[in-house]
This record gives C-alpha cells, structure tokens and sequence, in this order.
C-alpha cells in the first residue's frame, strides 16, 4: 500500500514526517520450507501515542500482503514485540511487511506534538482503522522449488529499502541486498559505468559472501540447505580451485576474495585510474 | 482422468510460451485436443489426487439454459473450486498446474469461452497466452487466465458460514469489474474488504438495480480512497459495510 501525505487528513507519525518522535521497526524473517516467521521489534518516541497504546486505543500492527496469492492481513498487538509463524504454502514470493500504529477504536479528541505549529491548536476525530503510525515497510522472497535447481542465474540481486542500512537477506534466492532507497537510486545510475564495476563488487557483493560464507560455515547453514544459492555456492566450495583450503568461518574472507578475482585490489587499482584521469 | 494430479514440466512451459511468442504452434489451438508427451509432465507435489473434472461448455446443457457468461463462470467456479478445495495458495500460484488444466480438462470450454478465432493472425499468440497461460504470474494474468479466475474467485469468496457459501463468488461472478478492481487491486486481497464491498450489495439490491456498473467502480473507487489513511485490512466485514452504508445518499445519486 502506497502511503503518501495527500491521502492523510492529519499528520502521522512517520519519518521526515509532522509529528514529533519517531517510530522504527526492526523486522526478521525467517523463512523455512514449511514455516515463515516474522519478528518485529517497534519502537514508539511519543508520549501522546505511547499512552494511548498503553490504553489499548492504539495498536502495533503488521500489514502483510502478497499479491502472488492474492492475499493480505493485518496484525495486530499491543506489545512491541510480534512473533508471527505462516505455513509456507499460504504466501509465495514477494511479500511485503508494512509497519503501523493504528487506531483499534474512536478517538474524539486525538492531539499530538506537531513540528508545524499549523496544528498546534487542532484536534482529530480518529476512526477506528485509522493510521496514526508508519516506520516503513520491506519485502521478503517465499521462493517455491518447483524441480531442481538450475544452473546459472544471479547469485544475489539488489533491491532497495525503506532503512538506512545495507541488509542481506539470506532467506531468498537469489540472496537480495537491499540498499537504502537513496543509495539504491544512485546505484542504478552508475552500475553502468564499467570503470567502476569491481567497486560495486567491493561495496556490496564482497560483505554480503563474507556473510554467506560465515553463515554457510556456522551453526545456522541448515536453515540454508534447500536454497539454490546454497546448493551453487557447495559445488563452488567442492571444486579444485577451492577444495583444498580450510573452510571455516576464519578462512571466508580469503575465499570470498578468491571468488571475486581480488575485488578489493581490482578496486583500489580502478579508483586510482579514475583519480589519474583528473589529475 | 483420475489418480495422479500432473504438472508440466518448467522447461515445457517455457518453450511453448517461446513457440507462441515466435508466433508458432497457434494452430494447435484449433486441434481437438492438445498433446502432451510423458516426459512433459511432471507429478504434482501436492497432495491432491488428480480429479475428473467436467465443466459446464458453453451453451445449453441439459436443458438448463445458462442465460450469460456470469452464471456460466459462476457454475464452473463452483464445480472447480469443489474438485480442488484443498489446494493452498502456493500450488493455486503454480502456472505449470493452471497450464496444465487449461490444456487438458478444460479444453474444450477454453475453445468455446475464448474467442481466439475471431482475433487477428498477428494478435492470436498474445490471446492464448494471456487466456491459457500465467505469464508472468500476477493477480492480473490470474483474473485474465479463464480457468484460475475461476477458482481464485471461488477461493477468495468461499464463506461456509453463509446459507449458501458461494453467495458472494456468484455477486463477483456477476460483473467483469469486480475481476479488475478486486482480484487484481491491493484492498481486494483482504477478506473483510473484499465480503464487505460484496455482501453490501448484495444486501441493497434496490440501490444496485439501475446503472450497477457505475456504482461498484464508484464505491470500488471510494474504498481505495479510503483505504489510503484506514487501514481497511484492519477492521471487520461489518465495519467495512458501515463505511458503505453512510455513503448510501452518494451511491443513489450515481
């Protein structure tokens, strides 16, 4: 659901938004062949809207929404912690998670801190269903193995965010990377400038296989073990190139440069020809 | 046909689909029956056995006249939905098992409801593939698909707690609109949304006796105005007809 500031007819909290205090969410999923679970930890910095959650009149929810499956449901809690489980078979690739803070009835006389002193004096007859709150929302895979895996195909694949840092969703296939939107923006600007390819490699695709390779080699990798990307990166690590090295968590860096061709020296080598060019 | 349930195979898809883009095999469209071989097909992984399927054509049957496409697909629905009741979202989203179904059991009703012959040499691959297929898998090529919209409809309005459960699959059957703006729109994903928009009307036929069309697109267009500051998704099927109810002046005057 798109949610823009025409539709509102009273500021919400949001970021870059009217209201004073903020509103994040922090969500995790996890998603296994039978069982999707989402995690979410909400924080609220507004005494006017922690009351009213305090009161029961306002809610943490969770909207979650796939088109694939034609479906969407709303969630909702009181506490800041949610914990919700899906059997796999109900949801199926993309599937969106959008925080809010919603009104669970009528609120005559809603009043809050607003940066624009407009409101100042203003108060808010508030319907039950109405949005008070918005953190943002993310996107998470359910792939479905149809028949096995195929060969070849992008390992990972980038897509963007409503945060501010780089995530690595291992739960998906490909393997995403999500940037923060302004970052993805010029991201797509300049990915086609060949001189600075090995740079992106470095940024983005060289932390994310420390974090594969890390995962792949620690305690969690059986979470990982029906993913396509799982299954390329073992014939990858079975081959001759790599099968001799120790393959431990202490060992991923230098196998993550070795299956990148030394990204990082690649880089510092293109940098310093783009700064001799304007020398 | 009964016993296994089939699949086509991801690489048979993918070269009919490449064939209909090349604007090759149309003529098999026409042919009485389209052929796969063995190793086309794939066992379904889902639990459900294969069923014997038999839709109503298009047509008279049995004396029962089927005075439109609505009560034809309003039919077939049930019939579909009844045979595969136990199917879950994600193999209902499997364009292998849709493409399957629609070149196999129903055929014959995908050649009598479709009207492929009367369409352009040039524009007949583009037809098939958006009728017969689910390319690529959206909630728009699934209302488009003549044989998914059909179950998704079922699915999506199935309430066993009605008199009669497919009271609302035959109010969305009833017009095209509700194809396009309820299975392909954002609040039609959500149930109570969804029975609400459909029960409302169906409890106001006085006020949707004239220029019906014109007033679901209209409250059609208000619940996706509403639905940009309330979250509809979070109040009751109840509360969504309240919403409808005091709109009931602006509707009449539509």
């Amino acid at each position: 659901m798109r949610l823009d500031n025409f539709s509102l007819p009273h500021p919400i909290l949001r970021p870059d938004g009217n209201v004073k205090g903020d509103f994040n969410t922090h969500v995790r999923v996890n998603v296994k062949r039978d069982e999707v679970k989402i995690m979410a930890d909400m924080i609220v910095t507004n005494d006017v809207l922690n009351k009213l959650i305090e009161e029961k009149k306002v809610a943490f929810g969770l909207d979650i929404s796939c088109k694939y499956v034609i479906y969407r449901e709303f969630i909702q809690s009181f506490d800041k912690k949610m914990e919700l489980s899906f059997p796999a078979s109900r949801l199926r690739s993309t599937t969106q998670v959008s925080c809010y803070l919603v009104a669970v009835e009528h609120i005559s006389n809603y009043k809050n801190n607003y940066h624009n002193d407009i409101y100042d004096d203003r108060s808010f007859k508030i319907s039950k269903g109405e949005i008070l709150g918005y953190s943002g929302k993310d996107a998470f895979e359910v792939p479905k193995d149809w028949e096995e895996p195929e060969v070849g195909g992008a390992f990972f694949a980038i897509h963007k965010h409503s945060g501010k840092e780089v995530k690595y969703e291992l739960g998906s296939d490909p393997i995403l990377i999500k940037l923060p939107k302004k970052d993805y923006e010029v991201y797509r600007k300049i990915k086609k400038n060949k001189k600075m390819k090995t740079v992106f490699y470095t940024l983005y695709a060289y932390p994310a296989m420390l974090y594969v390779l890390s995962e792949t080699f620690g305690e969690r990798k059986d979470t990982y073990e029906h993913r396509k990307w799982y299954k390329r990166l073992r014939e990858v690590l079975n081959s001759d190139r790599f099968r001799q090295l120790p393959q431990g968590q202490e060992n991923a860096p230098k196998i993550a440069q070795m299956i990148f061709q030394y990204p990082l020296t690649r880089s510092i080598n293109d940098i310093e020809r783009v700064v001799n060019e304007f020398d | 046909m009964q016993g296994k349930q089939y699949v086509i195979k991801s690489t048979r898809l993918r070269k009919m689909k490449d064939e209909l883009r090349n604007n090759q095999k149309v003529e098999l469209y026409s042919k009485r029956i389209y052929v796969f071989e063995d190793k086309d097909l794939l066992s379904s992984k889902t639990k459900i056995p294969g069923k014997m399927v038999k839709p109503i054509l298009p047509g008279i049957l049995s004396g029962l006249r089927l005075r439109s496409y609505a009560e034809l697909e309003y039919q077939n629905a049930k019939i579909l939905f009844e045979a595969y009741k136990k199917l879950t979202p994600e193999d209902a989203s499997d364009e292998r098992f849709w493409t399957y179904i629609t070149h196999t059991i129903f055929w014959d009703y995908m050649k009598r409801r479709t009207n492929l012959s009367s369409q352009p040499k040039n524009k007949k691959s583009d037809y098939i593939l958006r009728h017969w297929f689910l390319d690529p898998l959206s909630p728009k090529t699934i209302a488009r698909n003549d044989v998914s919209r059909l179950w998704w409809g079922a699915y999506i309005t199935y309430d066993e707690k009605m008199k009669n459960p497919y009271a609302l699959t035959k109010q969305l059957f009833s017009m095209q609109d509700y194809s396009r703006t309820l299975i392909e729109g954002t609040q039609g994903r959500n149930r109570s949304v969804l029975h609400g928009v459909l029960e409302f009307v169906i409890d106001n036929q006085e006020l949707f006796k004239e220029r019906k069309e014109a007033k679901v697109r209209f409250i059609m267009r208000m619940v996706n105005r509403i639905g940009g500051y309330r979250l509809l998704s979070s109040i009751s099927k109840e509360e969504v007809k309240e919403i409808l109810r005091k709109k009931e002046t602006e509707i009449s005057l539509i």
